[in-house]
């Protein structure tokens, strides 16, 4: 009853939600030392530096800028400041500046250098000049002259640009710009977001963006999609750390307990919402999300342990540093996750388990490490690899709903190059694993298995930006992409390599200051199709005023049959002991037969507010039409003339006789999605940083291309929510007190989940009903020893609202940590 | 503060020790309801086994029914609640095997193999196991003809191994069949089963494989059916479709005569003529019969030909008593039956037309008992005149078999607690006209008191087609129309080769259809032909429900919900 989130507890759990917030709020409204929003802060301490410079007040400037840089360190601030220094004639200061800068081996660090030395020659001469002109005569005293500045054109021009303007590289596949610019709507986690929420699951970071669908499913696997359709395996959404991809082609599938790289190693996340194959390729469905880590080279080093209910243990240690042109970064942890809820209790005689600990979920070593070397003018040159190895539980398809990877490894190793308005990577991706069910009933078969895929993936991106005329300018990016596959698992007919290749153009012409557009296109060759995928996109974006756009787009994308999809053989034995479903890619009685892709066709009009220093608004509304959805096929009933071919006879290595194929088909239903976000985030005084968000989904299924008798198989699914609502307070205080509430609803869904029947013998849709939920997390925290330690309390769903975030997931209820962080 | 953090970190290792609980609400589709288990060994005696390959063949196939509803002939049941198959591989892991491509058969001295087998889940029940050795690797458990153990076979199960013993080269003897009980009784006063929270294990159950099969399984075609007729319709084939015209139709409210009191040719005769009945050949027809048994082909039937050529045929013989509802006419092997298939007559749900009603527990199971007639004449029949084994002088190459206007309407989930025997008359004139009036048909009170039926009722019989089958006491059985005699919905349609032969092909994936296997040869229960037979049904009852449903007795319509 306690988990059952009616209607009466569900309205409970939302009003003590809301109340939590207001009172936070009002606790935060109250504090009159709060300081605000780091980068907001940092951005108007910029504004009015250089505003105050260029007024000739450089004390006030010079004040400015430091606090600025005290706030969030940038090389720019450094370098402005040197030069503000200069002008107001203090050329100590500035040689001081102007070092500091250089330490950061800046790009045009040789220009520096040569300011720094015609800066020293100019005090040499000065003081020479002051050295001789002090020498008085009785009757001659000493001059009392003031220094002079070095001419501007000594000290090259001011950076000007708002470097503490968010800048995301996704949107457009590497090159930086704005949210403004971006023809995708686009959100980012930054580095502050991911300190004071105390979250340490890199996907649960994302909970609080608009569109942003999260199911935490067992302890350790958390499914992403955006814009709806989430699923067991969420395959829809391309996730890439560095724009190297994640994706598990195996699967289809993001196993985010794999990556080598923990919540602290973020600098930011990037949320592109809408398809993203234009630019990504195949699986950019839905939306891409990447993982920006801190670069080698840059902040300090670090470690953070925590440790909580059911002994929940987080641990992360890193390092950097710098040594002329090499930068480096080192990074190590662990994570453990117990499971939400146990399937199987102790004592149970009619079942065998896959492992022996029912308690945990997952359990992750990790370690990672990059490094950048600059060379020269040319660009820079990046190298780096990751480890990750430990245990996973994973909600799986169809029968294998309950998969736990005992033990898997995931290996990544890359190289790039970037410069020149060249863009050139390959990495090398491998995730071994072995696979058992969680727990079958005695003298069924656990279905062990291993798994091994290699990826490498190589791709070259060349950017040409032209400036035409005073409005006129065009950014044209080309690019080539190579994928290669080798996959082998004990599930699929045999070891399976695909060579995949793929071209994209990507222009964007600004024909005047507030309108641009930007046009994509991409073929890639799908080598289980046998043929080639188009991928366009086109983007209108208007810019009413500086700081605002409006945003029209179109965009189509596609999701390859993953290697489980497009290979499988795997005898699922049934509950009749002796019998088993033959579940088969390849079909044996039409060996042509392949599931196609699945297709998204979206709209989209967005509008992007980042005018004043106090809010900024996001909004965006989309149409998707969504078709040929993978799914589970019905099974295929084995005829009395297959044993004759010797299909259906006895397998003497499981000891079953198959009675139907299965597989995997394509719906005949499709989907029509209208939806919108609409997102605010306002800093409406020092220290308070809130924000809220809505996402809207209807979705309605298109059964026009279904027969009657499939119709009658179907179910409407709304596994969607309809309603999202997030909304969350952060909070710094200057006498060291952190805190973060993060509060979430999430309307009910119905799933159309495909389940085998066995009586009957066939897959059917049936509907499963999930209670809408809410969620409140927070985390208060206290910073100590000048800011370099940070004691804190985290929790999540402390409102203890007992839920499930998909029908078939496990039962989550509140989790707190104890959290320490000591950075140097 | 310093309280604050001690505080803070004594709470923590509170909650860090808490325990991982129970998903206790049950809609997780993970979580695997406890259920029952059955383990043992099985263990097998009998010649040495046949080896190709590199490998065994055949396996030990262990079937698990229901105690209150077996196979036929004990029970009703058209499937096994569960069975697993123990590979020949396993069971005579230390046998040599031949490595060549040819079947080697060793002669030899019997061997004695066992292996561990377990059957899982299982719902909480009395069970019996029967097991057989399936020589030739023939066993496929989807279809009729091809599921059940074939001469050579070696049958067994857990039985009384003591009395076993003791009727050793008794050709009919039948073995006791021990209950396996899954679950533990409520109490000492309600012995129903329950499996408890940790699941329930029946544990060392021993299985027994030693008795080979001397004879096939009866394999028969109604006579008539590979014939193609004109279309026709009637409610279970609507469209008319040739191949579905039924071999022999009975109306809902079918008249028998009463037995003579005064025995003579011609009055038996006549009473034997107001049965409905069919006649079931031996084997198939000569077109069919190298597609039949050509063991490349799907079917490979051990069909020999009858005497006085050959050794095939149907064995006849006595089952040790009279009929039930009548003492002079013998029981005879093999067992006639029909069993109410479901009704799908565009055959959305089930295009072959096979699967008998109350399979899947959904509605109920309507059987008719059949007559089985020695030398096709009921005169013949008595009980004293039939061969009391399976002799040369039992072995025909046809049988004929009446059709009791009398259907048994069970409830598939609790076949235990007896069924509705149905019948359209209690009363009716002699076969011998020189009879006057009525007379009863049967005495209802001893018919009540025949196993698996807890009560009579008067009422007119459910509409449908039914299917034929014959049993052996071996529980070899042949049932019509098969797999063999139809294309399943992924073979496509049937495509009737020209001239004589009567075997067909499926368009999609090719292979030999027997029309004699096929979806003809069943018995349908059709309306009454006459008003009167209309009317009567209807003055059976005052419910309003569709025609053919009056003065059926609802529960042979439905189950208790």
């Amino acid at each position: 009853m306690r988990g059952m989130l009616g209607g009466r507890t569900a309205k409970a759990a939302v009003l003590r939600a809301w109340t939590a917030v207001a009172l936070a709020s009002a606790v935060v409204l109250a504090s009159p030392s709060a300081s605000a929003d780091a980068r907001t802060e940092a951005r108007g301490h910029f504004k009015k530096g250089m505003e105050a410079i260029g007024q000739g007040r450089y004390e006030e400037g010079i004040a400015e800028l430091n606090e600025a840089y005290e706030i969030l360190p940038h090389p720019n601030v450094l370098y402005n400041i040197a030069r503000a220094h200069a002008e107001s004639g203090n050329l100590e200061q500035a040689v001081t500046y102007f070092r500091k800068y250089l330490d950061g081996n800046p790009a045009d660090k040789d220009e520096v250098a040569q300011i720094v030395k015609n800066l020293e020659a100019r005090i040499r001469r000065q003081r020479a000049a002051k050295e001789a002109a002090d020498k008085p005569t009785p009757d001659k005293p000493a001059p009392d002259k003031p220094v002079e500045p070095p001419p501007a054109q000594e000290l090259g021009k001011a950076r000007t640009e708002d470097v503490f303007e968010e800048t995301v590289v996704t949107a457009s596949k590497g090159a930086q710009q704005t949210p403004l610019e971006a023809s995708n709507s686009t959100s980012i986690i930054t580095e502050q977001d991911i300190r004071l929420s105390g979250i340490v699951k890199i996907p649960e970071l994302l909970r609080r963006l608009a569109g942003v669908e999260i199911m935490e499913t067992t302890g350790a696997q958390t499914e992403v999609s955006i814009r709806g359709f989430n699923q067991r395996l969420s395959n829809k959404v391309l996730v890439l750390v560095d724009g190297r991809s994640v994706y598990v082609d195996l699967l289809g599938a993001t196993f985010w307990q794999t990556l080598s790289i923990g919540v602290e190693d973020i600098a930011r996340i990037e949320v592109v919402r809408g398809p993203g194959s234009a630019l990504y390729g195949a699986d950019a469905f839905g939306g891409v999300i990447n993982i920006i880590t801190k670069k080698p080279g840059e902040g300090g080093g670090g470690i953070t342990g925590a440790y909580g209910s059911q002994a929940t243990t987080h641990g992360s240690l890193w390092a950097t540093g710098r040594d002329g042109d090499v930068a480096w970064r080192v990074a190590a942890g662990y994570d453990y996750q117990p499971r939400w809820s146990r399937e199987v209790p102790n004592g149970r005689a009619d079942l065998v388990t896959g492992v022996g600990d029912q308690v945990e979920s997952g359990r992750t070593t990790r370690i990672d490490a990059r490094a950048t070397r600059k060379i020269g003018k040319i660009g820079t040159l990046g190298v780096g690899g990751g480890l990750s190895q430990g245990a996973l539980e994973v909600l799986g398809v169809g029968l294998l709903n309950d998969i736990v990877l005992p033990r898997f490894a995931s290996t990544d190793l890359t190289t790039y190059f970037e410069g020149g308005g060249f863009l050139a990577r390959v990495f090398w991706n491998r995730l071994r694993a072995d696979n058992t069910l969680n727990a079958v009933y005695v003298g069924q078969s656990l279905q062990p298995g291993r798994a091994e895929q290699n990826v490498v993936d190589a791709e070259v991106v060349y950017r040409a930006q032209t400036e035409l005329s005073a409005s006129l300018s065009n950014d044209f990016r080309i690019g080539g992409a190579y994928r290669y596959k080798d996959v082998s698992w004990t599930f699929l007919d045999r070891r399976r390599v695909e060579n995949h290749f793929g071209l994209f153009i990507h222009d964007e012409l600004r024909v005047a200051k507030p309108f641009a557009i930007v046009a994509d296109y991409r073929i890639d060759w799908v080598p289980y199709l046998q043929r080639f995928q188009q991928s366009p996109r086109g983007a209108v974006l208007v810019h009413p005023t500086k700081q605002s756009t409006i945003r029209a787009s179109v965009a189509t994308a596609f999701r390859k049959p993953t290697f489980l999809e497009s290979y499988l053989r795997l005898p699922v034995q049934l509950p009749v002991t002796g019998t088993a479903q033959l579940s088969e890619s390849v079909r044996t009685e039409d060996p042509d037969f392949r599931v196609d892709a699945e297709r998204i066709l979206s709209a989209e009009l967005g509008y992007l507010n980042q005018e004043s220093d106090f809010f900024v608004l996001d909004t965006a509304a989309y149409y998707n039409r969504v078709s040929n959805l993978i799914q589970l096929a019905q099974p295929r009933a084995l005829t009395v003339g297959d044993f004759a071919a010797g299909v259906g006879r006895l397998d003497p290595a499981t000891g079953l006789f198959p009675v139907a194929l299965g597989g995997f088909s394509n719906q005949c239903q499709a989907y029509d999605v209208v939806g919108g976000e609409a997102g605010v985030r306002t800093f409406p005084l020092k220290g308070l940083d809130v924000y809220g968000n809505y996402s809207l989904n209807l979705i309605k299924q298109d059964n026009n291309s279904c027969t009657s008798e499939e119709v009658a198989r179907l179910v409407a699914d709304q596994r969607t929510s309809m309603h999202k609502v997030n909304a969350g307070v952060q909070l710094r205080t200057a006498p060291g007190f952190d805190g973060s509430i993060d509060f979430h609803f999430v309307s009910s869904q119905v799933w159309g989940e495909q389940v085998t029947n066995v009586v009957a013998q066939q897959i059917e849709q049936q509907r499963f009903a999930l209670s809408a939920y809410t969620l409140l997390n927070a985390r208060v925290g206290y910073r100590f020893l000048a800011n370099q330690a940070e004691v804190s309390v985290v929790a999540f769903n402390a409102l203890d609202v007992r839920h499930r975030q998909h029908p078939f997931g496990q039962l989550l209820g509140r989790r707190v940590m104890g959290m320490f962080t000591y950075r140097f | 503060m310093n309280a604050l953090l001690r505080a803070i970190v004594l709470t923590l290792l509170v909650v860090a020790c808490g325990t991982v609980p129970i998903d206790d609400q049950g809609d997780d589709k993970r979580v695997i309801p406890p259920k029952g288990l059955i383990r043992g060994t099985v263990t097998y005696i009998g010649p040495r086994p046949c080896s190709r390959d590199g490998h065994i063949v055949g396996n030990a196939v262990i079937t698990v029914f229901d105690k209150n509803n077996p196979p036929p002939p004990a029970g009703f049941a058209s499937g096994a609640v569960n069975f697993v198959a123990v590979p020949g591989d396993v069971l005579f892991t230390n046998e040599p095997r031949s490595t060549g491509s040819d079947l080697y058969c060793p002669g030899g001295a019997a061997v004695t193999a066992s292996a561990p087998f377990t059957v899982a889940p299982m719902e909480a029940g009395s069970y019996v196991i029967r097991a057989f050795y399936d020589r030739g690797g023939r066993f496929w458990p989807t279809f009729k003809s091809r599921n059940l153990p074939e001469a050579g076979d070696i049958a067994g199960g857990y039985v009384d191994v003591e009395d076993a013993r003791k009727n050793a080269g008794n050709i009919s003897y039948q073995p006791i069949f021990l209950p396996v009980d899954v679950g533990l009784a409520r109490s000492a006063e309600d012995g129903r089963l329950d499996i408890g929270d940790n699941g329930y294990v029946a544990d060392n159950v021993p299985v027994t494989i030693g008795s080979q099969l001397p004879f096939t399984r009866p394999y028969f075609y109604p006579d008539g059916a590979e014939k193609r007729p004109d279309a026709a319709t009637t409610p279970a084939n609507p469209r008319g479709d040739p191949l579905a015209v039924p071999i022999v139709t009975m109306t809902q409210d079918h008249q028998l005569l009463a037995f003579p009191a005064n025995v003579t040719p011609e009055t038996v005769t006549a009473f034997q003529r107001s049965f409905v009945s069919t006649v079931l050949k031996w084997g198939v027809p000569a077109a069919e019969l190298d597609a039949a048994t050509d063991p490349t082909k799907p079917f490979g039937l051990q069909i020999a030909p009858a005497p006085p050529t050959g050794k095939g045929g149907i064995y006849v013989f006595s089952r040790g008593g009279p009929l039930p509802d009548n003492p002079l006419v013998a029981a005879l092997w093999p067992q006639a039956g029909f069993a109410k298939l479901i009704d799908d007559p565009n055959r959305r749900v089930d295009p072959q037309g096979l699967v008998v009603q109350g399979s899947r527990g959904q509605a109920p199971l309507v059987v008719v008992q059949g007559i089985t007639l020695f030398d096709d004449s009921l005169l013949r029949s008595t009980v004293a005149a039939v061969p009391r084994a399976p002799t040369v002088s039992a072995l025909k190459d046809h049988v004929t078999v009446l059709a009791r206007p009398a259907v048994l309407c069970l409830d598939p989930r609790d076949v235990a607690k007896g069924g509705v025997l149905v019948t359209p008359h209690f009363t009716a004139r002699s076969a011998d006209a020189s009879e006057v009036g009525e007379k009863p048909l049967f005495d209802p009170q001893a018919l009540a008191k025949q196993p698996g039926v807890r009560e009579v009722k008067k009422g007119c019989l459910p509409l449908g087609r039914y299917s034929i089958s014959l049993v052996y006491s071996t529980g070899q059985a042949w049932t019509v129309p098969n797999e063999m005699g139809s294309c399943g919905a992924l073979e496509g349609g049937v495509a009737l080769s020209q001239g004589t032969s009567s075997a067909g092909t499926c368009t999609n994936k090719a292979r030999p259809v027997l029309l004699s296997q096929g979806t003809r040869a069943v018995l349908e229960i059709v309306p009454p032909s006459t008003t009167e037979g209309a009317a009567y049904c209807r003055s059976l009852d005052n419910e309003e429900r569709p025609e053919g449903e009056r003065g059926v007795p609802v529960e042979c319509l439905k189950l208790d919900p």
